[in-house]
C-alpha cells in the first residue's frame, strides 16, 4: 500500500506544480519573481493617493483588497508587481479590466461612482507611477 | 469560509500533488464546468449599466446604478428612479436580493466614522462602510467590533441586513452592534430608528434583505481595541467532531472545516491576548485550496487513495500560532470565488447534521471545498436566523465554475430536516411559506414591509416569492 502511495507522489512530483498562487498569477516563475517582501506588504499598508477626493475613494473601494496581500491583488506601491501588468496588457487594457472585473476583484474595482480618468489615477497611483 | 491552512502541507509534499497522470487518465478527462458558467459581465443595452455579484451568477443591467452621496440624493432616487430599486452592497450575496433592472444602488460613498461617543462607546458609521475599512478605521482610534465574520468587503448595511456572521459561542451576528440606524424610506421619508425610537422598525431593520429602504448610517456597539492568539490546527475529523462543542465553549472564536475525502480537517482558536505580537504572516489558504483541487482533480476517483495521499503528503503537527490585533485574525479576503449554501442549525441538532453533511459531501468524488461549521450567540432581531437560541451554522461551497445544483437536491433536505434555518444572502430555495414558518415574526415583518413599500419599489423577482407576492 505505501509502495503505491509513494509511487504516486514520486511520479506526479514529476509533473510539476499548478494553479493559481497569492501573487494572483498562474506562472509559478513570474511569480516568485514579483512575490512582495515584507516592506512591500508594510508599505501597501501605509500608503494613500494624496488628493483627499482620490484617496477617499482609493480607501472605502481599492484598499480593501490591494493594501492586504492575502488579497491576491497586486500590493499598493509594490512597483515590480504592476511593471508585469503594465508591460502584458498596458495603462488602456489595465482599465479595461478593471471596469469589467477581473479574478476576484469584481467590475469597477469596487468604486461604481469612480470615473474612468479616476480609476486611472487609481491604477497609477497604486503602481507606484504617479510623479 | 474559513479554510486557512497556512503550511499545513509540506512543501515538497504539496508538489506532488498534482497533474493526473496514467492510469487516472479517463478521470482526469472529466470537465469540471458547469453548464451555462459564464464569468463574465452581462452586455448592457446602450445607456445602460452591467452588474454582477462577485462570484459571478447574479447579473442585471439596471437602467441607472446610482451612487449617492447624501441623504437628499437618496430620497430623490426612491422617489424617481425607475423601479424595482435594489441595494447593491458589496455584491457578495448568492442569491437573488440585489439585482435589478430598473435602478440598483451603491452606497458606497456613505463610508466611514462620523462619530464616536467615548462615554457609551457607540461609534456612527457610514452604511456602506465595508466591513474591513470600518475594522481598520475603528483600530486607528484604538476600538474594534467584538466580532468580524471571515469575510470583510461586505458593506456594514449588506453584512447586517443578510445576519452575517462570525464564529463564537458568546459572539452575536454582527448586525447585534447597530443600535440605532438612519432609514430612507420607499416613499423617500428618512426616518430614526432605535430601542427608544421606532422600536419595531429598529427590530425589523437590523436583518431586513434591503426591503425596507435604503440604511445610509448606522449607530454601532464598539468596544475597546484587543488582539487575539490564533492557532490553526490540522485535525482528524472524526477527533474534530468528537471535540467540537467543548472547544466551542473553551475559546471565544472557534471554529472547524473539512475536508472533503481527506479524513481530516483544520480547527481554528482566538482568545483574547496580551503582549508582544508575533503579526500575521501572508496566507496560504488559496494556495492549499488549490492542492485540495489537484488532489481531487487527480485521484477524484478513489476516496481511499486521496485520503492516503492526503495523509502522507501533510505534517500532523502542522500548524500555526499567530498574535495580532483581532480584525487581522478574524477577517480575510477570498481570492478564489465560489457558490456556497450555508444554514444555521439548532445547536442541539448541530453535530448530528454536520456528521451527515460531512458523510453526503464524501459520497461525491467532485468534491473538494472545505465544510464550514461555526457557531453563534442568539439575539433578538425579527427576522435573525439566531433570535431562537445558538444555532450552529453548516456552509458548503463549490468554486464558482463548477456545478452546485446538488445543494439544493442533496443538502438541503438535510438542512431543513434539522430545522435550519437559511443565511439570508446565501444560497436556498425558499419561499414565503417556508420562511413564515421558521420565524415566527416573519408576517409582522412582511406586514411593516408593506406599510412602508406598499407599491413593491423594493421587490425584485427574487423578493416577490421570498414575501409571498409571487
Amino acid at each position: 500500500m505505501k509502495r503505491l502511495i509513494a509511487a504516486a507522489v514520486v511520479l506526479l512530483a514529476a509533473c510539476g506544480e499548478g494553479g493559481a498562487d497569492r501573487t494572483g498569477g498562474t506562472d509559478g516563475s513570474m511569480a516568485a519573481a514579483i512575490s512582495p517582501t515584507d516592506a512591500d506588504i508594510q508599505l501597501a499598508a501605509d500608503l494613500t493617493p494624496d488628493d483627499a477626493e482620490l484617496a477617499a475613494k482609493y480607501d472605502r473601494s481599492c484598499r480593501t483588497c490591494h493594501a492586504t496581500v492575502d488579497a491576491a491583488a497586486p500590493l499598493t506601491g509594490h512597483r515590480a508587481a504592476w511593471a508585469v501588468r503594465y508591460d502584458a496588457k498596458g495603462a488602456a487594457d489595465l482599465l479595461t479590466s478593471t471596469k469589467a472585473g477581473l479574478n476576484a476583484m469584481p467590475p469597477m474595482g469596487l468604486c461604481s461612482d469612480c470615473s474612468d480618468e479616476e480609476l486611472d489615477q487609481l491604477i497609477a497611483f497604486m503602481a507606484g507611477r504617479t510623479s | 469560509m474559513a479554510l486557512s491552512r497556512r503550511k499545513l502541507l509540506l512543501g515538497g509534499a504539496a508538489v506532488a500533488i498534482a497533474i493526473p497522470v496514467g492510469s487516472q487518465a479517463w478521470w482526469s478527462s472529466k470537465d469540471f464546468v458547469r453548464d451555462g458558467f459564464e464569468p463574465g459581465l452581462p452586455e448592457a443595452p446602450t445607456g445602460e449599466r452591467a452588474w454582477m455579484n462577485w462570484s459571478g451568477i447574479q447579473k442585471a443591467t439596471p437602467k441607472i446604478l446610482a451612487a449617492p452621496t447624501s441623504a437628499g440624493e437618496v430620497v430623490a432616487l426612491v422617489q424617481n428612479s425607475p423601479i424595482p430599486i435594489r441595494p447593491a452592497g458589496s455584491g457578495h450575496s448568492f442569491t437573488a436580493l440585489c439585482p435589478s433592472e430598473g435602478t440598483m444602488v451603491d452606497i458606497g460613498a456613505f463610508s466611514g466614522i462620523i462619530s464616536h461617543d467615548p462615554t457609551t462607546n457607540i461609534a456612527t458609521l457610514g452604511a456602506g462602510t465595508k466591513l474591513q475599512q470600518a475594522a481598520r478605521l475603528l483600530h486607528e482610534q484604538s476600538l474594534a467590533f467584538a466580532n468580524l465574520p471571515d469575510i470583510d468587503v461586505q458593506t456594514l448595511a449588506g453584512g447586517f441586513s443578510t445576519a452575517t456572521h462570525g464564529t463564537g459561542r458568546n459572539l452575536t451576528a454582527i448586525h447585534d452592534y447597530a443600535r440605532g440606524f438612519e432609514l430612507v424610506t420607499p416613499s423617500g421619508d428618512i426616518v430614526q430608528a432605535s430601542a427608544e425610537q421606532n422600536a419595531d422598525l429598529f427590530q425589523a431593520g437590523k436583518v431586513s434583505l434591503g426591503a425596507l429602504g435604503i440604511i445610509t448610517r448606522y449607530d454601532l456597539q464598539v468596544e475597546p481595541a484587543f488582539n487575539l492568539h490564533r492557532r490553526v490546527k490540522l485535525v482528524k475529523t472524526e477527533d474534530i467532531l468528537d471535540q467540537y462543542m467543548g472547544l466551542s465553549e473553551q475559546h471565544r472564536n472557534f471554529e472547524a472545516v473539512f475536508f472533503p475525502n481527506t479524513g481530516h480537517g483544520a480547527t481554528f482558536t482566538h482568545d483574547k491576548y496580551e503582549g508582544p505580537l508575533s503579526g500575521e504572516q501572508p496566507s496560504e489558504d488559496d494556495n492549499f485550496l488549490q492542492d485540495l483541487k489537484q488532489l481531487r482533480d487527480t485521484f477524484g476517483w478513489s476516496s481511499w487513495l486521496r485520503r492516503k495521499i492526503f495523509a502522507a503528503s501533510v505534517d500532523p503537527e502542522a500548524g500555526e500560532d499567530t498574535t495580532d490585533a483581532g480584525w487581522k485574525l478574524l477577517a480575510t479576503s477570498r481570492p478564489s470565488k465560489f457558490n456556497e449554501m450555508e444554514y444555521h442549525i439548532p445547536l442541539e441538532n448541530g453535530l448530528e447534521t454536520l456528521r451527515m453533511v460531512i458523510a453526503k459531501m464524501e459520497s461525491r468524488s467532485d468534491a473538494f471545498y472545505p465544510i464550514e461549521a461555526r457557531v453563534t450567540a442568539p439575539d433578538d432581531a425579527w427576522l435573525s436566523p439566531f433570535n431562537d437560541g445558538h444555532r450552529l451554522s453548516i456552509a458548503i461551497h463549490a468554486d464558482s465554475s463548477e456545478n452546485f445544483q446538488y445543494f439544493f437536491t442533496e443538502f438541503e433536505p438535510i438542512f431543513r430536516a434539522a430545522g435550519g434555518r437559511p443565511h439570508w444572502g446565501k444560497l436556498h430555495s425558499l419561499g414565503a411559506k417556508e420562511l413564515s414558518m421558521l420565524y415566527p415574526k416573519f408576517a409582522a415583518f412582511n406586514q411593516l414591509r408593506r406599510e412602508l413599500d406598499p407599491t413593491g419599489k423594493f421587490v425584485n423577482p427574487y423578493l416577490s416569492k421570498i414575501w409571498g407576492e409571487a
